[in-house]
């Protein structure tokens, strides 16, 4: 399986990661750091609070993840939350929209996860 | 509920606040006494015998007085409502203004004020009166004088001031007033029923002394009709406790009970008095009728029947007790009027309505100032004298009716909000009432008996204006838009002048006309005399009554017209008024609208500003694949096309959204022009390789030329002025159909005070436009015609920017255009005198004794070419025509004084200068430097030219730094061509093989662990080392603890914890050491908009670079930076 692959796969823009990344090599490097990095744990977690600083600081620092992977789908996502949390704007969204949001990001981080174990697997 | 010694605030029973507060004091018995001794002054004594038994006599006063107590139940039921709403100290002024306005509640303050002023003065000046029934001349001395009929001495003007001084003194000590207010009040209820009951058990004729029980010669319901219409006369003063809700010690809810028991008191107080007048008649009368016609003729006490009856029932003693009884009313009278009239006041200055040093209180919780200032203005009156004081004490009853309407009017409304239906009829049947009572005293006769006195309508109508010249104050210092909002209280004032004034001037009139008429039947009867003409008295006596009913007819003509005039001068003002209040809702409505349209252009800007971010992140996406995908070559022609218009489509997309948020950003006032240094060179340079390359694609000819000598750097927003000349050389290009020309001219005009002015001159040969047109070019999507924007496409917000950028600029743009025949856009700017100048070199001093040769058909072109080499101190020979060039080169290269260097137009007749570099080439060995100008793409000149032995190429217009850069490195070349083992210098340039960045390092702010390390990795993929900071704070530290020189750049992520990019920046410029303010710090943040990179250049950041960061912007960027700063350059080259 190579990175263009699990890119089509999971529905993540490869033209852009290589665009930020250059190699595949280094892709690979950060994807495989995603899997183990805590940024959707830490999102779930302030999801249950939904406390607005630490629902901002996590999904600001798991857009900037994902966006240099060129995960745009995932990265668009997250950015909405971002900007749902932004100090100085107002809300948008109910708080169980939010919430719909969050169950969305980690179905879609899931599939994302589960295709990055499966391109582990392949190249080991 | 209630706290004795609490202190309550204006807001009602709940704010207990400290000093400056009204404090709780009065008891149930206190509030009694306020209510009913306000009621019952030193009228009552009198105004049975002159006012009351005449209109209606003893049984018809008794029936009246009951009934007008039942009235007045009904306002005070109303009363009683709005002091349970609004327990504070401006009583019917806090009621009008919470329900119905600031407006009306100014009018009912101002009227109720006069009320309480005046019965204040009434029975100040009441006092000498009774002193003259009871101790007879005794204040009667001193320097005496007349005025209105009344007798006025200095010894009687003493002592009513001293009554208005001493009890506004006692009014300074709070519970020194309750107490002699209660103590009064009982003196005088307990008085009068002594009184009362002493005259009557003395009385002798039984009952027919009453008789007849109605005034002889009226219809009874009239006479008590009329006593009813004087009740709110008889019991004002029952509501000013009102004025004292905040200063109950007990709850609000026993209001009610409290002026129950004080009207029927008050009630039963008139009528005793009543009563008593006529049970002792003098014995001079056979009855009542008789005594009271002939009352004016009355001498000492028998001008007074309340007091003649009970000294004759009850002996002289009887008559001093009396006497103490209405020194009791008089008391109660001046204590509960300036209590209520001071509470008044302070609620008014609370309220910004009068002078703020009159809302101060005491220590001990009394309004003191108001307290002064009424004193201060009601010792003046007693030197009016009684009879012109009672012109204004009549005014009273109008005054309260108007206070009575209003707190029934502001019931009827509160109720109807509470729906609370009992205080909704309760309310309605007061503003009945109280309208017929103001219609009762103002229209004249209107029932039997003549109501104001003449001079009392002129007061009121002074007062009406005094009262608009106050609002008129107060409107003026309204900053807090409170008042102005009806004009219903306009029209009142007004009509009230008005009215009242005319009203006057009939009375007066009418009065004069009256007194001419015996004079004029005198002169008559007179000259009949003479004449021998027998005048009998009857005759006489006929024409008299002739005389009077002529005057009576002119009086009913009088009424008729000022009726009629009236009305028809109502009619306008209310025509009038209809139109100003319409005038004044639009004037609202607009200012309603803007300030909407304000808020909806905000939300505009700040969605636009938004959603740009989102909207160009799919753009770019869409542009970057179609790019991908035209990368396939196995594309079909078809698809092909079709991904083609896909791009074309993204760009105009892309352009149009970038339109509309300049537009939204101008329109809003956030767009920020910069005041920055740049390079003339470099700015030129980017319009003409973009113009050029439209001028290509549509094979137009493409010329840019300086006129004169222009700066190399300039002070001022590139990039704004960059898009105001694009955009109309980009127009040029779109309307000029080939083969046609563009031509770019630049011309510094002036230079004052450090500002330069420069000319930018767009010329074209298009389709050029109307004269009718030009003016509306700079608006928002305006085209000529509907077929130009099908035809040519654009936003229709292109000029429109530019007009206001270069409007933003303090320039101005001029057009001239002709149809058919082309446009010239002429735009002006000032910019600003920089201090930056081209770098010196090691040439520098090479450049005088270097042998140049410029050789251009044009000549402006050559012209220029030759101002910017003096400016470099080279004094080249120059030639239009390249054959007679070429042969003087080789005739210097033959003589052994060749040529150092050739500068050489590309495009001239006969030879390019490209074939003349290659005719060169064919004699000098490759020796002389070349460098060709042209005002094309590179990529059409550059490999045929370098084949040929071309050195340089440099696009018009020619500058100083450019071409000074150029020679050098030309220059630098020969000597290295010459000298086959010179140094390796060819590899310092940055250059298209590299970033020259290897061995730098780099500081690293950035929170994200893995953003963090792949900015790290793709920094080591250009040989860069990196350190990692995780957030502005250790940034700073990382910086301040490193030796001087150690990083050569900083990358700082803005949105970070502990400390954000912005201040971490800003912190390391502050430091003291020579790299904090060098060091190159580019700011890294996913928001790229005008205000996050002002912000980063404000931070003191050198340049901004948008999340996700792609490498070859970041390495372009780093170099740019990094290889500016000479200093770094060396640094690298050392490592």
């Amino acid at each position: 399986m190579t990175v263009e692959d699990l890119y089509a796969q999971i529905d993540g823009n490869y033209a852009h990661a290589v665009q930020i990344m250059k190699k595949d090599k280094m892709i690979s490097k950060y994807l495989l750091k995603l899997k183990n990095s805590g940024l959707i744990e830490n999102l779930q977690a302030a999801g249950e609070s939904l406390d607005p600083v630490a629902m901002f600081e996590s999904a600001h620092a798991m857009k900037g993840v994902t966006a240099n992977l060129g995960l745009d789908t995932l990265s668009d996502k997250v950015s909405a939350l971002t900007e749902e949390f932004r100090q100085g704007s107002s809300r948008k969204y109910s708080d169980d929209e939010v919430k719909a949001m969050l169950e969305d990001i980690c179905a879609l981080y899931q599939k994302t996860a589960d295709g990055i174990s499966e391109y582990e697997q392949s190249i080991q | 509920m209630g706290n004795n010694n609490g202190a309550v605030s204006n807001n009602g029973p709940e704010g207990i606040n400290g000093a400056g507060s009204l404090q709780r004091y009065l008891s149930p018995l206190g509030v009694w006494a306020l209510a009913f001794g306000c009621s019952v002054g030193w009228g009552a004594f009198v105004m049975p015998g002159t006012t009351f038994l005449p209109i209606a006599g003893p049984v018809g006063t008794t029936i009246g007085l009951v009934i007008g107590g039942v009235i007045m139940l009904i306002i005070g039921v109303n009363y009683h409502y709005m002091i349970n709403q609004y327990p504070d100290a401006g009583g019917a002024y806090t009621y009008t203004k919470k329900a119905l306005g600031y407006d009306h509640g100014f009018l009912c303050a101002w009227f109720l004020m006069l009320v309480y002023v005046a019965i204040l003065w009434a029975n100040a000046t009441a006092l000498p009166l009774i002193m003259r029934n009871l101790l007879g001349s005794a204040f009667q001395f001193g320097p005496d004088y007349e005025l209105a009929g009344f007798h006025i001495y200095m010894g009687e003007v003493a002592l009513a001031i001293t009554s208005i001084v001493l009890f506004g003194l006692v009014c300074l000590r709070n519970n020194l007033a309750k107490w002699v207010q209660i103590v009064m009040a009982l003196v005088l209820l307990g008085g009068i029923i002594v009184c009362f009951a002493g005259t009557w058990a003395g009385h002798q004729g039984g009952m027919s002394t009453l008789k007849p029980s109605y005034a002889p010669g009226t219809v009874p319901a009239g006479g008590i009709m009329n006593i009813i219409f004087l009740a709110p006369w008889a019991f004002v003063g029952f509501e000013s406790i009102s004025h004292s809700a905040s200063e109950f010690s007990f709850s609000h809810k026993k209001s009610g009970l409290i002026m129950i028991i004080a009207v029927i008191a008050a009630s039963a107080a008139y009528i005793m008095l009543s009563l008593n007048a006529v049970a002792m008649l003098p014995p001079e009368y056979g009855s009542w009728p008789e005594y009271l016609a002939d009352l004016g003729n009355a001498e000492g006490i028998k001008a007074l029947p309340t007091f003649y009856a009970t000294e004759t029932a009850m002996g002289s003693s009887g008559a001093v007790l009396l006497g103490i009884t209405a020194m009791g009313g008089i008391i109660t009278g001046l204590i509960g009027n300036y209590i209520a009239a001071s509470r008044l006041i302070w609620s008014m200055a609370e309220d910004g309505l009068f002078p703020r040093k009159l809302a101060d209180i005491s220590r001990n919780s009394i309004p003191r100032n108001a307290i002064f200032s009424i004193m201060l203005v009601s010792v003046i009156i007693p030197f009016f004298g009684r009879t012109a004081t009672s012109w204004i004490i009549d005014v009273t009853t109008v005054g309260a009716a108007i206070a009575y309407a209003y707190t029934s009017a502001a019931t009827f409304k509160t109720a109807k909000q509470n729906g609370d239906k009992k205080a909704i009829y309760f309310g309605a049947a007061g503003i009945a009432v109280s309208a017929l009572i103001i219609l009762y005293f103002l229209v004249p006769n209107m029932l039997e008996v003549s109501t104001l006195s003449t001079e009392s309508y002129l007061i009121l109508a002074a007062w009406s204006i005094v009262g608009f010249a106050v609002f008129r104050s107060i409107f003026k210092r309204d900053t807090e838009r409170r008042f102005g909002r009806s004009t219903i209280v306009w029209m009142v004032l007004l009509g009230l002048v008005y009215f009242t004034s005319t009203i006057w001037t009939r009375q007066s009139t009418q009065r004069a006309a009256g007194k001419a008429i015996e004079p004029i039947h005198e002169h008559y009867v007179n000259i009949l005399k003479e004449e021998g003409v027998d005048v009998t008295t009857s005759a006489s006596k006929n024409s008299m009554e002739y005389l009077h009913g002529i005057l009576d007819d002119v009086s009913d003509s009088m009424t008729t017209n000022l009726l009629v005039q009236t009305g028809l001068i109502i009619i306008a003002l209310a025509i009038i008024f209809s139109i100003y209040s319409i005038m004044q809702r639009r004037e609202k409505q607009i200012e309603v609208e803007k300030a909407l349209a304000e808020e909806v252009s905000r939300a505009k800007t700040s969605f636009l500003s938004n959603m740009s971010h989102e909207i160009r992140t799919p753009m770019n996406a869409i542009i970057g694949l179609d790019n991908i995908a035209l990368r396939d070559q196995n594309l079909s022609p078809h698809t092909r096309d079709q991904l083609e218009k896909i791009g074309s489509s993204a760009r105009h997309l892309l352009g149009l959204i970038n339109d509309i948020l300049d537009m939204s950003r101008i329109e809003s006032g956030r767009m920020v022009l910069k005041n920055e240094d740049f390079a003339m060179r470099g700015f030129l340079d980017q319009i003409n390789v973009i113009i050029n390359g439209q001028c290509v694609d549509k094979g137009l000819e493409f010329e840019c030329g300086i006129i004169g000598s222009i700066d190399d750097y300039y002070v001022g927003d590139d990039m704004k002025l960059k898009q105001v000349l694009i955009n109309i050389l980009g127009n040029s290009v779109k309307f000029t159909p080939a083969p046609g020309k563009v031509s770019f001219l630049v011309q510094q005009t002036g230079r004052t005070d450090g500002r330069c002015t420069l000319r930018f001159t767009m010329r074209d040969t298009g389709i050029g436009m109307d004269k009718e047109y030009i003016p509306k070019i700079f608006e928002a999507f305006s085209q000529e015609d509907a077929t130009t924007t099908n035809k040519y496409g654009g936003s229709g917000l292109g000029m429109a920017i530019t007009g206001n950028l270069v409007e933003m600029m303090g320039g101005r743009i001029d057009v001239e255009s002709e149809k058919g025949v082309g446009s010239t856009f002429t735009v002006s700017v000032s910019l600003g005198e920089s201090e930056m100048k081209s770098h010196d070199t090691q040439l520098d001093g090479m450049l005088p004794m270097l042998r140049v040769a410029v050789v251009d058909d044009d000549e402006v072109a050559c012209e220029h070419a030759q101002l910017v080499l003096d400016e470099l101190g080279i004094h080249p020979d120059v030639f239009s025509r390249s054959p007679e060039a070429y042969s003087w080169i080789h005739k210097r290269w033959e003589a052994g004084e060749a040529y150092d260097l050739i500068i050489s137009d590309y495009r001239m007749p006969v030879m390019d200068g490209v074939t003349l570099t290659e005719e060169i080439r064919r004699f000098d060995e490759g020796r002389t430097g070349v460098i060709i100008l042209t005002g094309y793409d590179f990529d059409d000149v550059a490999e045929r030219a370098h084949r040929e032995g071309v050195d340089g190429i440099l696009t018009k217009p020619l500058f100083a730094d450019t071409l000074l850069h150029e020679i050098q490195t030309v220059m630098k070349s020969r000597i290295e061509t010459a000298e086959p083992d010179g140094a390796d210098a060819a590899g310092a340039d940055s250059g298209d093989e590299g970033y020259g960045l290897e061995g730098i390092r780099v500081l690293v702010a950035e929170d994200v662990e893995i953003n963090a390390e792949i900015l790290m990795d793709l920094l080591e993929i250009e040989e860069i080392e990196s350190e990692r900071a995780a957030n502005g704070e250790i940034a700073a530290d990382m910086f301040a603890d490193s030796e001087e020189g150690y990083y050569d750049a900083v990358l700082m992520d803005i949105r970070m914890p502990v400390m954000d990019g912005l201040t971490s920046a800003a912190a390391i410029r502050a430091m003291e050491r020579a790299d904090a303010k060098t060091v190159p710090i580019i700011a890294l943040t996913a928001n790229a908009f005008d205000e996050d990179v002002q912000n980063s250049l404000d931070a003191g950041m050198n340049a901004h670079l948008s999340k996700p960061v792609e490498p070859d912007k970041l390495y372009k960027t780093l170099s740019e930076l990094i290889h500016a700063d000479g200093k770094r350059k060396t640094n690298q080259r050392d490592t």
